[in-house]
């Protein structure tokens, strides 16, 4: 049986097959993954509570990636790395409708803190072996990052859209957009 | 020997100038250090028939020429100082109170000369002068190039200090050393000519050893400006290698603090998810491995502010929140923090504490990697008294 690592690396060699490292930058990353998976990548900064970095849902349009914002550039970067990865593993995620979106969020978020369940494994509520497997493949990517000289991409702030402030308004202008 | 060394200096001067003709003239076209290369091109120009009128055939030439005794050496003295003005220019921050140094001092060689080198007879090598006026003359030069070369060291030396690159600081410490070594060089061979004029009957030990220091200074002053000239791309190939043993040391200790967070956090955070790898595997890729463990620092004093930090300010959800279902989403019977207590809990706190006062405005690798690592050697220095 392979082991994550291995089963990791076979991911990272598509990737690398099909994406250029050498010209890589999140922004380049992330459109070249949205023309793969078809649907719009959306990166939403957010105060996360504490023990949480990140989460990913996703809609029929697109793919909703939150980032803990109050945190240094190359950690943000990390972390939507690490929720790019889930999807790169194609691990299941919550499906909601882009309305919603929001919401449960907000919904996800508070009910971590109730309950106390502050861990790292939460950070997208996925198994303890989803994370192993997308930790791991987001430090392949990173090491080649490295490897292609690009550090400096990974520890600039990516430009994000204010969605934290009024989310709800993109969403329902987002869903008007795509009927 | 001597007039082979000086038909050779002029010949390889006077290439140089063609050679940097082409570049200058590009620069220009390009707009990119336009006044740089034109400035170097000038002082090269200069320096070429500063050369050419100290050639001992030349010299004789122009003499006979003119029937003036020593005009080679006026001449030679009216290209010297415009190329001691544009080196300066070139290299110092202030060159624009040397204009004025310049235009006065070329005046007065042109005054002085005919009453000083104009009236003693032709002579090749002025090892002693002939009369006051002839020190005075050489005064003059020396002086002005001295003048203007020590605005080089002056305005450098407090950026010197600031630079960070390691190649550019390299390359100012050797242009403010070829320019003392240059003031020196003038200030021996004045003293060696003004000694010999007033004591001529001055050991010959002490002319010697003058003359000595004059040239060894005349040697450094070749030996140093040399490489102050050499491309940027020369200096930052040999600040690589020679600093290469520094950089790897300050690595594998930037690493090595950085893991030793990472393994406290995790003591203090259990859930916190570090790579399995071997310390071999991290030492070989020393890079990759020393931001890996910054990222792991960072997602445990994430973790541990959760654990120890002020509550959430999530926003409240209504009541009558519709999403019922997502408690399924949310395990709750893994990974909670063990709870810590007595001596952990202290250091978790104050670790904590440390943490937060790390400055947001940090965002470089460098400075973050250094930020983190500090923390760690606060950490350990603390340890015995928590």
């Amino acid at each position: 049986m392979q082991s994550v690592k291995e089963r990791m690396r076979g991911i990272l060699a598509k990737l690398e097959a099909e994406y250029d490292f050498d010209q890589f930058t999140m922004e380049s990353f992330r459109s070249w993954l949205e023309q793969q998976r078809g649907k719009e990548i959306t990166f939403v900064p957010w105060t996360m509570p504490p023990g949480m970095s990140g989460a990913w849902l996703t809609s029929a349009q697109a793919d909703f990636v939150f980032y803990e914002q109050d945190t240094a550039p190359i950690h943000q970067i990390h972390i939507q790395l690490h929720e790019i990865a889930h999807m790169l593993c194609e691990h299941p995620t919550v499906k909601v409708g882009t309305q919603e979106v929001s919401l449960l969020f907000r919904q996800m978020v508070d009910r971590c803190v109730k309950q106390e369940t502050q861990s790292l494994l939460l950070r997208s509520a996925h198994s303890g072996e989803a994370e192993i497997e997308a930790e791991t493949l987001a430090s392949l990517i990173q090491e080649t990052v490295l490897k292609h000289e690009r550090l400096q991409e990974l520890s600039q702030a990516t430009p994000a859209p204010d969605l934290a402030a009024d989310f709800g308004a993109y969403l329902e202008k987002m869903d008007g957009y795509a009927r | 020997m001597q007039t082979i060394i000086d038909y050779g200096a002029t010949i390889l001067s006077g290439i140089l100038t063609i050679l940097r003709l082409r570049t200058a003239l590009k620069a220009r076209r390009t707009q990119t250090d336009a006044g740089r290369f034109a400035t170097t091109w000038l002082h090269l120009l200069c320096l070429t028939f500063f050369l050419f009128f100290q050639i001992d055939d030349v010299y004789i030439t122009v003499g006979d020429l003119t029937g003036i005794n020593n005009l080679s050496w006026l001449f030679s003295y009216l290209f010297l100082a415009p190329a001691i003005y544009f080196i300066s220019r070139s290299f110092s921050l202030r060159s624009r109170w040397i204009l004025p140094w310049l235009i006065t001092g070329m005046v007065l060689l042109v005054i002085i000369f005919p009453f000083g080198p104009g009236r003693a007879p032709e002579i090749l090598d002025h090892v002693t002068p002939q009369n006051e006026v002839e020190i005075l003359y050489m005064a003059v030069m020396y002086t002005l190039a001295s003048a203007m070369i020590i605005t080089i060291p002056l305005s450098r030396s407090a950026r010197a200090l600031r630079i960070e690159e390691q190649h550019l600081r390299t390359r100012t410490v050797v242009t403010m050393l070829a320019s003392v070594a240059t003031i020196t060089m003038y200030a021996t061979k004045f003293a060696a000519f003004s000694l010999g004029y007033y004591f001529p009957s001055l050991p010959n030990s002490i002319v010697h050893a003058l003359t000595s220091a004059a040239r060894v200074s005349e040697i450094a002053v070749v030996v140093l400006w040399f490489p102050a000239f050499l491309s940027n791309r020369v200096y930052v190939a040999v600040a690589r290698v020679l600093t290469a043993p520094l950089r790897l040391f300050r690595k594998i200790q930037a690493w090595f603090y950085l893991s030793a967070l990472a393994r406290r956090l995790q003591r203090l955070c259990p859930s916190l998810a570090l790579l399995p790898t071997t310390t071999w595997e991290q030492l070989r890729n020393l890079d990759f491995y020393t931001y890996r463990k910054l990222i792991e620092a960072m997602d445990g004093q994430r973790i541990l502010a959760g654990n120890v930090g002020e509550p959430s300010q999530a926003a409240e959800i209504p009541a009558s929140s519709p999403f019922d279902w997502i408690d399924a989403l949310i395990p709750n019977d893994t990974s909670r923090e063990r709870r810590l207590s007595g001596q952990d809990l202290e250091e978790a706190l104050h670790l904590h504490q440390k943490f937060e006062s790390i400055p947001k405005s940090l965002t470089t690798f460098e400075d973050l990697v250094q930020a983190y690592c500090e923390v760690e050697k606060h950490m350990k220095r603390v340890q015995g008294t928590l």
